[in-house]
């Protein structure tokens, strides 16, 4: 008798205590078809409104597709546009990417961030975007084809940022960081740049320079060279191509992510700076095998790094915003810097595996036709 | 009683392992509130006063927790104690099945009704707590293997999102501030001392004070791990803002980019530790009532226990309100009972079995 109820109440929790059908007391049965996943999620303000565009996933019979709606607060957008035509529910729990507008961001995107922070499906590691000069509905919707969606080419974006002239694409969770350690954070820029491609000019999201945000507010963009400076300050992952101007031509030097080195002594910040890289081309120079020449080339670098990281400080000096947490790294050193400039110290090596491929002999001399 | 025997190691797994639904359910949101960044430091005094204050106050249990109260205030004074208690634990038991209601359908299942989760929860837990005691912690003890090596892993995998920025600097100054965060963390394991009222059905009772600080010490570890993964993924500012610090950190992993999204998992596995928390509530009711009315130890009472939780269960209109129950109320009803009057009576029956030369333990 015991293992019949035993038996029976299993049965019953089967049948009434199932999620993944409609007859119990859950029914929370969802069908995949009935599901469109949003990659990118771009918002913007308009008319004193949200204006939220999403562009979801594709599938083998479905193309990417893209949506859009309004609401007076953020989370009234999001919520108006949960429910898509055909009977579909918008689910965010894959989102790869957030764009915010110009607008949006000179306005404040408190609501954004704490509709983020607080969701319980979106992720704190989705990227971060800000928008130039386009607005998000206008990128995601000109960058979108059958075959390609605007979260494919941002998803290429991530990979390449460094061969794409970008900096560093900082997450949600780096943005939200930054603001509660240092007050002021930055998020990579993107804009709509025109390609031809197959006869016809299309729209495809390029990487700026890095926005720069005084709390929740856009303050202003950071030049190419504080962007470049921001990254080796912030010890982000970064690989770049440089190209170096010498008397004989040009080398570039493919650059890997430097290595920073901070210390701290009653109240002096050191900054030492190494960074690794690799000839990867060179136009108009016979050889690079002459000592003279490596040195000119290691120096070079190290003027160039140099040059970032002060343009990086002086950013920070003229905007009070330490948007590199350099007050907060001193003081895990035990250190209060009270405004005092940092002393920069670069160094390079420059590894010659170009050599190997270089098939110039000693004295300089092609053999090459 | 047939099937009442446990052993001191069986009673201190099954107290950490239902601890660990109200330890995730306010860390490491309530001592960061207090701590910030050095709030995964206030693991450390906790643990240490923490251990003092089991070792204290089960060393010398050769008898439930209930007869030592009786003794201390009399039949009567007791008795009435005993009803105080006894009512807290019921509302508690709500409470509990509350919360995990609610974690339940804000993370996993959105689109679920909370009563159902509720009531389920409320008659699952009235079953095993109207079991025999042997039965729940063998549960407990197979649950504790599960929770342990997913806290493991999940720690592990973790660890590689913890930033040094976010858990330094730590001065001297915030001694006070470490101090006061571990106030959240006692608060908890004050609720340990609920389980002393099972102490009588443990068999040999000389090592359960041994056993359970054990147990204490590599529950406070797993604790400190999850205080350091979850302070060190982002700047404590934000911690407040998230529903539950830990699965935002777990719904984060990512390992090797092939395994992501794994806090469906965690969380729905979680609810492990509040079946076995209410479960052990609904059972010290049982042995409560038991010592007040002498026969009120009725499996049959279980039932009508499940259901008065969920119905004080039912009673929270929102999660607002459960927040702020799990913020001041509890805390402040727990602390007092586990930390001022239970232990004022103890000390008062120690007392009292001095001045009558009896053997008070």
């Amino acid at each position: 008798m015991k293992k019949l109820y035993l038996i029976l109440s299993l049965v019953l929790v089967l049948l009434l205590l199932s999620g993944c059908n409609n007859l119990g007391a859950l029914s929370l049965a969802i069908e995949p078809d009935e599901i469109s996943l949003v990659r990118t999620l771009g918002v913007e303000k308009s008319g004193g409104e949200y204006l939220v565009t999403v562009c979801t996933a594709s599938g083998q019979t479905r193309n990417p597709e893209i949506y859009s709606a309004k609401g007076e607060t953020f989370s009234l957008a999001v919520n108006n546009i949960m429910n898509l035509p055909q009977g579909r529910e918008a689910r965010f729990s894959h989102t790869e990417q957030v764009i915010i507008g110009e607008k949006l961001a000179q306005s404040g995107i408190d609501e954004v961030l704490d509709y983020i922070e607080r969701s319980d499906s979106m992720r704190l590691d989705t990227d971060f975007y800000i928008c130039r000069g386009i607005t998000p509905e206008e990128l995601i919707k000109a960058s979108t084809g059958e075959n390609i969606s605007i979260s494919d080419s941002l998803s290429y974006l991530r990979e390449n940022i460094g061969s794409l002239g970008g900096g560093y694409i900082f997450t949600c969770l780096d943005f939200a960081s930054g603001l509660g350690q240092n007050g002021c954070a930055l998020v990579q820029t993107i804009y709509g740049k025109e390609l031809l491609t197959e006869g016809e000019t299309e729209l495809f999201p390029a990487p700026g320079t890095f926005a720069l945000f005084n709390g929740t507010r856009l303050e202003g963009y950071l030049t190419e060279n504080e962007m470049r400076g921001a990254i080796i300050l912030l010890e982000k992952e970064n690989t770049q191509e440089l190209p170096l101007g010498i008397a004989e031509g040009v080398v570039t030097v493919k650059l890997q992510s430097p290595e920073l080195k901070l210390s701290a002594e009653k109240g002096r910040l050191i900054i030492t700076v190494k960074v690794k890289g690799d000839i990867a081309s060179v136009s108009g120079v016979n050889s690079v095998r002459e000592d003279e020449l490596r040195e000119r080339i290691d120096r070079e670098v190290c003027s160039e790094m140099y040059g970032y990281v002060k343009a990086a400080l002086d950013r920070i000096g003229s905007s009070k915003l330490d948007f590199a947490g350099l007050e907060h790294r001193a003081e895990i050193m035990g250190q209060r810097l009270n405004g005092t400039e940092p002393e920069i110290y670069v160094e390079a090596v420059i590894e010659r595996t170009y050599d190997i491929i270089d098939p110039l002999p000693e004295n300089g001399r092609s053999l090459r036709p | 009683m047939k099937g009442e025997n446990i052993t001191a190691r069986q009673l201190a797994v099954t107290v950490f392992i239902s601890l660990l639904s109200p330890f995730i359910r306010i860390l490491p949101r309530s001592a960061v509130n207090i701590a910030q960044n050095a709030a995964w430091l206030s693991v450390i005094p906790a643990t240490v006063a923490g251990f003092i204050y089991l070792r204290a106050i089960s060393g010398r249990t050769a008898k439930s927790l209930s007869s030592r109260i009786k003794y201390a205030l009399g039949n009567f004074g007791g008795k009435i104690f005993l009803s105080i208690i006894f009512l807290w634990l019921l509302f508690y038991g709500g409470f509990v099945a509350r919360s995990a209601a609610e974690r339940l359908v804000s993370t996993v299942y959105q689109r679920g009704g909370v009563s159902v989760f509720l009531w389920v929860m409320a008659a699952a837990s009235a079953l095993a707590g109207g079991g025999s005691l042997k039965g729940l912690v063998r549960t407990g003890e197979v649950f504790s293997v599960i929770i342990g090596v997913l806290l493991i892993i999940v720690i592990f995998a973790s660890v590689m999102n913890v930033e040094l920025e976010n858990l330094l600097p730590v001065k001297v100054e915030d001694t006070g501030k470490i101090l006061l965060g571990s106030l959240p963390i006692l608060d908890v394991i004050g609720a340990g001392l609920y389980f002393l009222f099972l102490g009588g059905s443990v068999r040999s009772r000389d090592n359960l004070g041994k056993e359970i600080g054990k147990k204490f010490l590599s529950t406070m570890a797993a604790i400190f791990g999850v205080m350091v993964v979850t302070v060190g993924f982002c700047h404590y500012s934000l911690i407040p803002n998230f529903q539950n610090g830990f699965f935002t950190v777990i719904r984060n992993i990512t390992i090797f980019g092939v395994v992501e999204r794994i806090e469906a998992l965690i969380i729905a596995t979680w609810i492990l530790t509040d079946f076995m928390l209410l479960s052990s509530v609904i059972m010290i009711c049982r042995k409560i009532l038991g010592s007040i009315f002498r026969s009120g130890e009725s499996p049959v009472l279980a039932a009508a226990f499940g259901a008065v939780t969920a119905a004080v269960g039912s009673l929270f209109p929102n999660a607002f309100v459960l927040e702020s129950f799990s913020d001041l109320y509890v805390p402040v009803i727990n602390m007092t009972l586990t930390y001022i009057l239970i232990p004022a009576v103890m000390v008062a029956g120690w007392i009292k079995g001095q001045v009558k030369g009896e053997k008070y333990e």
